[in-house]
């Protein structure tokens, strides 16, 4: 198909743009990240990284002799380092959180806790952690080499199967990533398994619902458009070939909401081991955000989501 | 099952030369083509007979057809073309040559896949099985030491549990004609732990679990997990988790339409997998492409749908 519609590129369009933009907002003040169970080798290299590049300010909670035997081992000057030694990951969270409650650290990085307890420890925290009108949700920031821009993708991670309410916390904090990041007015893909809407398949209709609450006006900072098959949200030849033409999002989009945390989820793991991608993630909506490398992000990747927590600290 | 007279297909490659190697055999496929004029479709199955894979029945607009292929250098000579311009009497037709034993396969041309579908399950062809049709997205992705089939993205937008076993049904039965042994199937899910927060991780090791076991021969069954445990030794390392199917997943079985189909296609987009789709279920294989496939994934579904044709084919040669 000839002519195609060129599409936007937002000026921040790849990790070391973001790696720029932590750089300067982290030289007026680097950003106070407590490292929670610091003894995940990949992590701790990144946050040894962040804190050579002056982007943090490291505070290490967690068992002092795990720690530091990890560091004799890679061989990081982390001299500034605060330690606190708490080596139960439980007392780990909770003083993190009781330092984010307190305005003592601006980010919490984490470490070698499974996913699933560092979530539940950090909704037991409750206000210290939670704001009474903001969700916790996850939010999944990647590059692939073969697409040109940075993708966001949410909720990989915390929301297991948002209804139409939850949907548009989920967008609020998508849209407030981008805006961090760079990304200003994101194009938001509503992903579905086809891009028309079915009456048998609810994801459509909540898409289209969506779609339509945007264009009223409900959804702000956003073109939202959906709903979109995954390739017809990135690829320009499939949106015209599949008739959607006259749409903001379709082969352009910046952002994507997954209908369930098993798409998302599966997303996020397919591009971290197959799609050549950089990539980060990070825990949005608390009191302070939380860096997540996934166990199978390299260090590469644990370092991208730090640089995302800088931003969206 | 498979005697182990073949070797396990585990690339795309591998899967388009066995469709090949089988036709040199005298087991050349006949495909049918219902509503046989759309460009991409006659393009795939000229190509396809070329290469020596099957002989195809284009059924629908001769005219169209003829002219179709004019105007984009596409040969047809070695088509056999029936004149049917009605689609919908296009597809009947199509579907009595797969109910009458003249066609292997059946392929959906320019008419809706739910027109078709509804014909292939129309009893007077007795092409039904006994299982719900279900798609099976089966991904050569670079960087994986073998094929992976995403099911069900396509056909059951939220499957119960006897859906989902019949879904499950039908991934084994593919994973044999790729001459599969054991077959390996994650159960996927958003974690790796069980969940009532996630009702379907308890549903399927209550009960999809249970029910593979006892009544599927050479399977191995493990979940919930996400991708990267049924597809990364690393990440089950890391875990410190065991079990045969991880890291080694061949059908990956997930819970939603939408994870099937976002999830497959992310890996086509931007991890460069090639695609082989078919719909399994009834007697004979469906298979689609569309236009936005590559050649290659078009090549490789046509590939598929022959080799599991020929799967059956073998399971009725030994009176099964």
């Amino acid at each position: 198909m000839s002519n195609l519609p060129e599409i936007t590129i937002p000026p921040v369009n790849s990790y070391s743009h973001i790696f720029e933009r932590a750089k300067a907002k982290a030289a007026g003040k680097p950003i106070r990240a407590a490292l929670v169970g610091p003894n995940d080798p990949d992590m701790l290299t990144a946050f040894a990284r962040a804190t050579a590049d002056r982007l943090i300010e490291p505070i290490i909670i967690g068992d002092r002799r795990a720690f530091e035997q990890a560091l004799a081992e890679q061989k990081f000057n982390m001299a500034s380092a605060q330690i606190i030694d708490l080596p139960d990951t439980e007392s780990a969270v909770r003083r993190a959180t009781q330092m984010a409650a307190n305005n003592k650290i601006d980010l919490i990085v984490r470490g070698r806790i499974a996913p699933a307890e560092m979530l539940s420890l950090l909704f037991a925290a409750g206000p210290q952690f939670l704001k009474e009108d903001k969700t916790v949700s996850h939010v999944a920031v990647l590059r692939p080499q073969k697409y040109p821009k940075l993708l966001l993708v949410t909720d990989a991670g915390v929301t297991i199967q948002p209804d139409l309410k939850a949907k548009l916390n989920l967008i609020q904090n998508l849209v407030s990533v981008a805006k961090a990041i760079g990304v200003e007015n994101p194009r938001l893909a509503i992903l579905a398994a086809v891009e028309v809407v079915y009456p048998t398949m609810p994801v459509t209709m909540e898409a289209a619902v969506l779609s339509k609450m945007a264009e009223r006006g409900q959804i702000k900072g956003a073109y939202v458009d959906g709903p979109l098959s995954f390739d017809v949200a990135v690829d320009m030849f499939a949106a015209h070939s599949k008739g959607v033409k006259s749409s903001a999002v379709a082969g352009q989009a910046d952002a994507m909401l997954a209908p369930n945390i098993e798409t998302a989820n599966g997303i996020y793991k397919a591009m971290t081991l197959f799609g050549r991608c950089e990539m980060g993630a990070v825990i949005v909506g608390g009191r302070v955000p939380v860096s997540v490398g996934s166990r199978s992000d390299n260090a590469q990747g644990k370092y991208n989501s730090i640089l995302l927590g800088v931003l969206t600290a | 099952m498979f005697d182990g007279q073949f070797k396990p297909i585990h690339t795309s490659d591998q899967l388009i030369e066995r469709a090949i190697a089988n036709a040199r055999d005298g087991r050349r496929k006949r495909v049918v083509v219902a509503g046989a004029q759309d460009v991409d479709v006659i393009d795939a199955m000229s190509q396809a007979e070329a290469d020596g894979f099957l002989s195809g029945i284009l059924v629908g607009d001769a005219d169209l057809i003829r002219k179709m292929a004019a105007e984009n250098n596409i040969s047809i000579d070695a088509l056999e073309i029936v004149d049917k311009k009605d689609v919908n009497e296009a597809a009947h037709y199509a579907v009595k040559l797969a109910s009458d034993g003249k066609a292997d396969a059946i392929m959906k041309g320019f008419m809706p896949t739910s027109a078709l579908l509804k014909v292939v399950l129309d009893k007077q062809y007795n092409l039904r099985g006994k299982n719900t049709l279900s798609h099976c997205a089966v991904l050569d992705i670079p960087g994986y030491h073998k094929l992976l089939n995403f099911t069900d993205g396509g056909m059951v937008v939220k499957p119960d549990f006897e859906q989902k076993y019949q879904i499950l049904e039908n991934a084994v039965l593919v994973g044999r004609a790729l001459g599969l042994s054991p077959v390996k199937v994650a159960l996927s899910a958003g974690s790796d732990t069980l969940s009532e927060q996630m009702p379907h991780t308890l549903s399927d090791i209550d009960n999809i679990v249970p029910m593979a076991i006892e009544k599927i021969p050479d399977i191995a069954i493990h979940g919930p997990m996400t991708l990267d445990m049924a597809t990364s030794k690393k990440a089950a390392e890391y875990e410190g988790s065991r079990g045969t199917v991880l890291g080694d997943a061949d059908v990956y079985l997930v819970d939603s339409i939408e994870e099937g189909n976002i999830v497959a296609k992310s890996l086509i987009q931007f991890a460069d997998a090639v695609f082989a789709g078919v719909i399994v279920g009834a007697k004979v294989p469906v298979s689609l492409v569309s236009r936005t496939d590559t050649a290659k994934n078009k090549k490789a579904s046509l590939a598929l749908a022959c080799v599991i044709a020929d799967h059956y084919a073998r399971i009725a040669e030994r009176g099964e």
